[in-house]
């Protein structure tokens, strides 16, 4: 079991700091291919070479490649949870409503346990983001789940559309109203965080392209935040809001009308499918839980019905996790939307692979089986909408990062030196109040 | 104008309904006959066999019945299934999460074993129809807090009072001391938890002593002065009330066994997260064992990713009794899916279904009345088009104390109300 | 009686100011700079072997070493017979000298937690490390017993708590010590509690955009000093002042980057602002080895390990718990993970050393008298003798940039070397002469415990003690008891036998107790600290009082506790 161990260690072990991510080839033969724009393909093979889907296709042969027998087995495309906090350091700088210049992305941890069990369910991509403490919160960075590697620069996918959190509604109110004693308390005063920053965006954007002409001679103040928030102004940086209710969602869709915002994806969005008709006529993206309710008041009247009546009326809407326990079974949640609202198979898998890659920008490169794109896939042993499927392999890239067949049970990279048996951790009864407010311990109790 | 009266008078009709909306359908007395269907019998396997529905219990059972006033129900094509039981809930005491004045489950006090779950149920609660609709007709809805938080109780969800709703079994929390982290900000190390567990013990051994002084005063025939924390004790020292004990860390369950088992008590344990680590002392003993969520993450760093999807099968293939919870407040409805992955994950089918309809009802020592579809048991049953766990199966009936429950819930009036919303967009 | 007189002579000595040179006839100073070491042995590397050589020191400087000197009349003569020199050791990194602040410090009261003043959100790199020094500080002493002269000092704090310092470990006053008053300036990615910057992805954009405000800061200085004329007049900011030599280049960022993460966080943040970096106190270097090697890193690694396992301590404790806790199943497997965890640390140095990376060492997180040991495992791990030495010398000289004044034993170069018992690296030889800057200091040889008979437990249980103080001899009790993994001690003076004092900062390693205590006289309250030899039932060591000075103690066991 040892060797077994080291030689997977040994084996994905790369100590570059250049951001080169490993590649591979492999050839899937004889599965049942659910490609989600091209319909379910029957006894089809599946060829990846550099880490790009090559050729899908009856009976391919090819040299001297890799070979994965997926007969009776089902492929899809690599898992993409749209909201997630895991392999990250660093959650919640909640000291202030808005904190746009702060990056997840800076404070990858590619040794979180979380990602392995992420890709025992599948999920090829996470999006991790800042968390929900402020109504701007931070910018957040899409990752590939590349398992073994010890550079945190290689665990970016390249090319992702940069994005930040926004957040809404009762975390940035308890966080601070209640906890700071400043605005905002209410929901108003959250749409005036919003007014704020952006005016005084427009502001700072006008001072140093003044300068920048030649029209003043002294430079204006460098301001690591208005630059954030100039970027969401000019398109480079776009909004991922953590909502609830129905009346904040349609607040911040004006407010992003007054100062020419035109992409949002709203995350959670509990009540968006009472404003589904709207949310369709901006285009704004719609991130929703299979089924969690009632936490929060403002989660109180929501349905789990909510991904099929916004899919239904036309809003590209996905599920995601926002957890580190759901993460591993997103094909169940998934599957959820079938007894909640009767959606049908390819709409139900569209809602965890090519919509969650809609919504990040990147489905250009993944979401589908299709030539051309990454070479990102599952093997299930079973149809995933089943509650008994259980994800056989999955690859990043081509490159194997879970195999149900060479999986001990201790697969952390690094370990702590002073501690034999890792500490045990009790249950936590509703982990998802705490997830999204990770890290304000300090800020929210007098600890 | 008698035309416009027409009219008026049709739509006088016809708006209301349009206007208003839903019909809010209420449970239905009566006879009901399922004819045609498949019964799961679990150990018996699946039969095709009528069921009959009257004063409230499964009246009969029987290849082809005919009842003169019965309500005929079609079940062909279709399963009828025992309803479900969560073993392991705070439904009915708590509303939302976050507002601590819904939260009913966690009163002050380390020793309040006299709390009484079942008085605070809210049988009104927003998330009893949403939980019954996915089959699940009865829960244990369970106190929590500190070291004896209180007595749990088992409800079906159907009834308008909690003693309407109560089922017949009660038990008496026990949150054992533990040598695990609090969460995931616990930062104290090592010794300092050995420490503080070991001054719990030595409070938890003086309250136990104590109640066991006075319940030998009470048997003595005297009366010791009022004491209800004392008093809450008594039907479980003299074996009338089982303990529950929650316990999940290795060291600590085979800890919990040992003192248990000293006890002459009865005792559960629940939860039992690393019970597959010491299935042959929880067979030894004869533990009967209440585990879950299936659905969580393992709670060490260095184990197997599938060790809580996996721990109630191995522990049931050594031959435990086990039962399968949720542990939710509002998310019971989850409990066929729990199974269902418990399922995947190595337990038989036929075993966890049986995790959560009559092993809980042996446990709790109702399985005359509950827990599987046999004559003269309650009927608390559900219809489905397949395999319950499935999410993709639809349940097509749902009966609870014989009454046939409107398959509605928050969820699916929303879902109503919204799904093609009128007004639309502004301006259609 | 006794209690009377000896806190009689104690507030005399108190009243009167030390360190008035003229009147202080507590200590004779030293009769001459110049000092004559005669017969050493030196190490010499490829070939290994040692010579024997004089040193000749003078005021201070080497001012030769040769075989076969001539002592000159008017040296202080230290016989080197059967003794060993070396060049003191360098501390790349630490907070030496800077007592610890008081405990948990109160969360700060700001009304807006997003725009804390400067001091509390950690931005402080105006702030100098030498004004927080204190001279009589233990670790100072420390340091020189085992072998340090120099040390690079940096302040405490957050993110950006000052400027370091480099100071020689001898003087009575922080003015005598100081080398280089401002050598580098501290980054670390630690943020502020409760106020912003908190996390580590606030305190890295505030970096970034603290750097491009110096540079525009600068700039516009520039600008208007040029000209001044029809220009809106820049305002000072003591912050950013503190940071124009940094974008500059002029003073080296030091980033305290322990964990593998800090270290690529660190080299992104290089990358992209464009300066020199030396990466400080990292524990890990193997994943980013390669970045590491590249040519103008400077990396100063921690002398700090994990605890290797106690193989016996199983072995012990015969009870239930521990059986139980073997027969997890989970156990053995984890167990050897956790071993090859520690191994993977004690290998980072001969990592290095294989990539020819010329590294120093830091003493930030190891205990002074930790260090040989810890070098012994590295050494052991396939780190080689002469790398270790380099680092703690020469290397770090270069680092710090005083490689013409110090890092080795040469002529012109300052005296700082040390003597010792038998080669260093040899586990019987122990430090007898600490010189820095040609001032001595001797220490006792204590004999070597037998470090396996003498376990932790066999201390507990009641001592009986006796102590000289100029003629005055208190006795009394010593009662020590353990908790868990805590020890508790309390010392009860004969003469007042209803007050026994409890004892703070216990530590008891390698068979040396230290604690500190309290005792009570008449106008205030008296420190004491107690450094304890102890071998099996007795022990000696030395009592410090106040600034009375040191007295020699001793005492032996009268019973063990119950159990």
């Amino acid at each position: 079991m040892k060797t077994l161990h080291i030689y997977f260690f040994v084996f994905f072990v790369f100590g570059l700091i250049s951001a080169q991510s490993e590649t591979g080839d492999v050839l899937i033969k004889n599965g049942t291919l659910i490609t989600i724009t091209d319909g379910v393909k029957e006894n089809t093979d599946l060829l990846i070479k550099n880490g790009k889907i090559d050729k899908i296709g009856k009976n391919i042969s090819t040299g001297d490649v890799n070979t994965v027998d997926a007969t009776g087995m089902y492929v899809m495309p690599g898992i993409i949870d749209a909201h997630s906090h895991i392999a990250i350091d660093a959650v919640n700088e909640g000291t202030n409503p808005n904190t746009a210049e702060v990056w997840v992305g800076d404070a990858l941890d590619p040794y979180d346990i979380n990602i392995y069990r992420a890709l025992a369910g599948g999920v090829t991509i996470s999006h991790a983001m800042h968390g929900s403490a402020n109504a701007i919160g931070g910018q957040c960075e899409t990752i590939k789940h590349r398992w073994g590697i010890m550079n945190p620069e290689e665990m970016r996918m390249e090319g992702a559309v940069r994005t930040i959190k926004f957040a809404l509604g009762e975390n940035p109110m308890r966080v601070h109203g209640e906890g700071g004693r400043i605005m905002p308390a209410t929901r108003m005063g959250v749409e005036q965080v919003f007014r704020n920053a952006f005016s005084e965006a427009q502001e700072y954007m006008k001072a140093w392209e003044d300068y920048n002409n030649g029209k003043s001679d002294m430079a204006p103040e460098y301001n690591i935040r208005m630059e954030a928030v100039s970027d969401i102004l000019k398109g480079d940086l776009m909004i991922h809001c953590h909502s609830y209710r129905a009346d904040e969602i349609l607040m911040l869709m004006n407010v992003l009308r007054d100062f020419g915002v035109e992409k949002i994806c709203f995350q959670h969005v509990n009540e968006g499918f009472k404003v589904a008709p709207e949310l369709a006529e901006f285009g704004a993206y719609a991130s929703v839980f299979s089924d969690w309710w009632a936490y929060k008041f403002e989660v109180y009247y929501s349905t789990a019905y909510n991904s099929a009546i916004l899919t239904k009326n036309g809003v590209i809407t996905s599920i995601n996790s926002d957890s580190r326990e759901l993460i591993r079974h997103l094909y169940h949640e998934a599957a959820k939307s079938q007894r909640y609202g009767g959606l049908t198979d390819n709409e139900a898998l569209r809602l965890i692979t090519l919509n969650p890659a809609i919504q990040l920008g990147i489905d250009d490169r993944v979401g589908s089986l299709e030539k051309g794109k990454d070479g990102d896939v599952v093997i299930f042993d079973k149809h995933p909408l089943s509650v008994y499927a259980i994800p056989q392999m999955t690859f990043v890239d081509g490159v194997v990062r879970f195999d149900i067949n060479s999986d001990p049970a201790d697969m952390r990279i690094e370990v702590d030196p002073n501690e034999t048996m890792p500490a045990f951790m009790e249950a936590v009864d509703h982990e998802h109040d705490d997830s999204c407010l990770q890290g304000l311990n300090e800020l929210l109790f007098d600890k | 104008m008698n035309k416009l009266i027409l009219i008026f008078a049709i739509l006088a009709f016809v708006l209301p309904s349009g206007l208003y909306g839903q019909q809010i359908n209420k449970a239905e007395a009566g006879i009901f006959l399922l004819k045609g269907g498949e019964l799961e019998l679990m150990d018996d396997g699946r039969i095709k066999a009528d069921l009959l529905i009257q004063d409230g219990l499964i009246k009969e059972i029987a290849e082809n019945i005919d009842h003169p006033t019965a309500q005929r129900i079609d079940c062909s094509g279709l399963i009828v299934f025992p309803g479900m039981i969560d073993s392991g809930t705070r439904l009915g005491l708590g509303e939302v999460g976050s507002i601590s004045l819904t939260q009913d489950h966690n009163e002050i006090g380390t020793y309040t074993p006299q709390m009484q779950a079942l008085t605070a149920v809210n049988p009104n609660s927003v998330s009893i129809p949403v939980t019954r609709v996915n089959g699940v007709t009865s829960v244990l809805t369970v106190p929590s807090g500190d070291r004896f938080p209180g007595t749990a109780a088992m409800i079906d969800l159907l009834g308008y009072t909690p003693n309407q709703m109560y089922s017949g079994f009660k038990g008496l929390v026990f949150n054992f001391p533990s040598a695990g982290r609090r969460g995931w900000w616990d930062s104290r190390s090592e010794d300092e938890i050995k420490k503080a567990n070991k001054k719990q013990w030595d409070e938890i051994k003086d309250f136990w002593d104590k109640a066991k002084l006075y319940n030998k005063i009470i048997a003595g025939g005297k009366k010791p002065d009022y004491n209800p924390q004392l008093q809450a004790m008594v039907p479980v020292l003299n074996k009338e009330m089982p303990l529950l004990i929650e316990v999940n860390e290795r060291k600590a369950i085979l800890s919990a066994i040992k003192w248990g088992s000293e006890q002459e008590i009865d005792y559960i344990l629940t939860g039992v997260s690393e019970g597959y680590l010491v299935a042959d002392s929880l067979t030894k003993y004869d533990v009967p064992v209440i585990t879950g969520p299936v659905l969580n993450n393992p709670s060490r760093n260095s184990d197997h990713y599938d060790v809580a999807y996996s721990n109630a099968g191995k522990m049931q293939k050594a031959g435990v009794r086990v039962a399968i919870r949720t542990n939710e407040t509002e998310n019971v409805r989850n409990l066929p899916f729990n199974a269902g992955f418990a399922a995947a994950y190595g337990m038989e089918w036929k075993e966890a279904f049986k995790a959560v309809t009559i092993i809980p009802a042996q446990i709790f020592g109702v399985d005359d009345k509950y827990g599987s579809l046999e004559r003269n048991k309650i009927a608390n049953l559900f219809v489905a088009d397949g395999d319950p766990f499935e999410p993709k199966t639809d349940i097509k009936y749902l009966f609870i104390r014989g009454y046939n429950i409107p398959l509605e819930s928050r969820h699916s009036y929303l879902y109503d109300e919204f799904l093609e919303r009128e007004p639309g967009l502004d301006g259609n | 009686m006794h209690k009377k007189l000896f806190f009689a002579i104690v507030s005399v000595f108190i009243l009167i100011k030390p360190g008035l040179a003229q009147t202080d006839y507590n200590n004779v100073p030293d009769v001459t700079g110049k000092i004559f070491i005669n017969d050493v042995y030196l190490k010499q590397y490829n070939p290994d072997t040692f010579l024997i050589h004089d040193i000749l020191i003078d005021n201070g400087i080497i001012k030769n070493i040769a075989p076969a000197m001539e002592a000159p009349f008017d040296a202080r003569i230290i016989e080197g017979d059967s003794i060993y020199a070396y060049s003191a050791f360098i501390d790349a990194f630490s907070h030496t000298g800077i007592p610890q602040p008081e405990r948990r410090q109160q969360r700060p009261d700001v009304q807006f937690r997003g725009f804390p003043p400067n001091d509390i959100a950690g931005i402080t790199p105006e702030k100098m490390a030498f004004k927080d020094i204190k001279a009589n500080d233990k670790s100072i002493a420390a340091l020189r017993k085992s072998g340090f002269a120099v040390s690079h000092v940096v302040p405490r704090g957050n993110m950006l708590p000052g400027q370091g310092c480099i100071i020689s470990l001898k003087g009575d006053s922080v003015e005598d010590m100081i080398l280089d008053e401002s050598s580098s300036c501290l980054f670390q990615l630690s943020g502020a509690r409760g106020v912003y910057p908190s996390t580590v992805i606030a305190v890295m954009a505030k970096w970034r955009e603290l750097n491009r405000q110096a540079e525009l800061y600068s700039a516009n200085n520039k600008s208007y000093a040029l000209d001044p004329v029809s220009k809106e007049r820049p305002v000072m900011n003591s912050v950013l002042d503190a940071l124009v030599p940094v974008v500059e280049n002029r003073r080296r960022v030091f980033s305290h980057a322990q964990s593998n993460k800090d270290v690529y966080r660190s080299l992104v943040l290089q990358s992209e602002l464009g300066y020199d970096v030396v990466l400080s106190n990292v524990r890990r270097v193997e994943p980013a080895i390669e970045a590491l090697s590249q040519d103008k890193m400077h990396i100063i690694l921690s002398a700090e390990l994990p605890d290797a396992v106690k193989e016996d301590k199983k072995k012990e404790k015969g009870n239930e718990e521990s059986a139980k806790e073997e027969s997890d199943p989970r156990r053995e497997a984890l167990l050897e993970r956790k071993k090859e965890s520690i191994k993977e640390f004690e290998s980072q140095a001969a990592l290095l050393e294989s990539k020819d990376v010329r590294f120093a060492f830091s003493m930030m997180d190891v205990k002074a008298t930790d260090l040989k040991a810890n070098l012994e495992r590295m050494i052991a791990a396939g780190l080689s003798e002469q790398a270790a030495m380099n680092a703690l010398t020469i290397n770090a000289a270069e680092i710090l940039g005083l490689e013409k004044i110090c890092g080795s034993l040469e002529k012109g170069k300052m005296a700082n070397l040390f003597l010792s018992t038998g080669p260093y690296l040899d586990k019987e030889s122990s430090i007898k002469y600490s010189i820095v800057e040609g001032h001595v200091e001797e220490y006792e040889i204590r004999k070597k415990k037998r470090a396996s008979s003498n376990s932790d437990n066999s201390i507990e249980g009641t001592w009986s003690f006796s102590i000289d103080v100029m003629g005055d001899l208190n006795t009394g009790k010593i009662v020590i008891t353990k908790e868990a993994d805590q020890y508790e001690v309390n010392i009860i003076n004969d003469a007042t036998p209803d007050d026994p004092r409890p004892c703070s900062d216990i530590s008891f390693e390698y068979g040396t107790l230290s604690l500190s205590l309290i005792v009570p006289y008449e106008d205030g309250d008296l420190p004491v600290q107690l450094s304890l030899d102890i071998d099996q039932d007795s022990f000696n060591g030395t009592a410090t009082i106040g600034q009375l000075g040191s007295f020699p103690i001793e005492g032996s066991k009268i019973s063990s506790p119950e159990n």
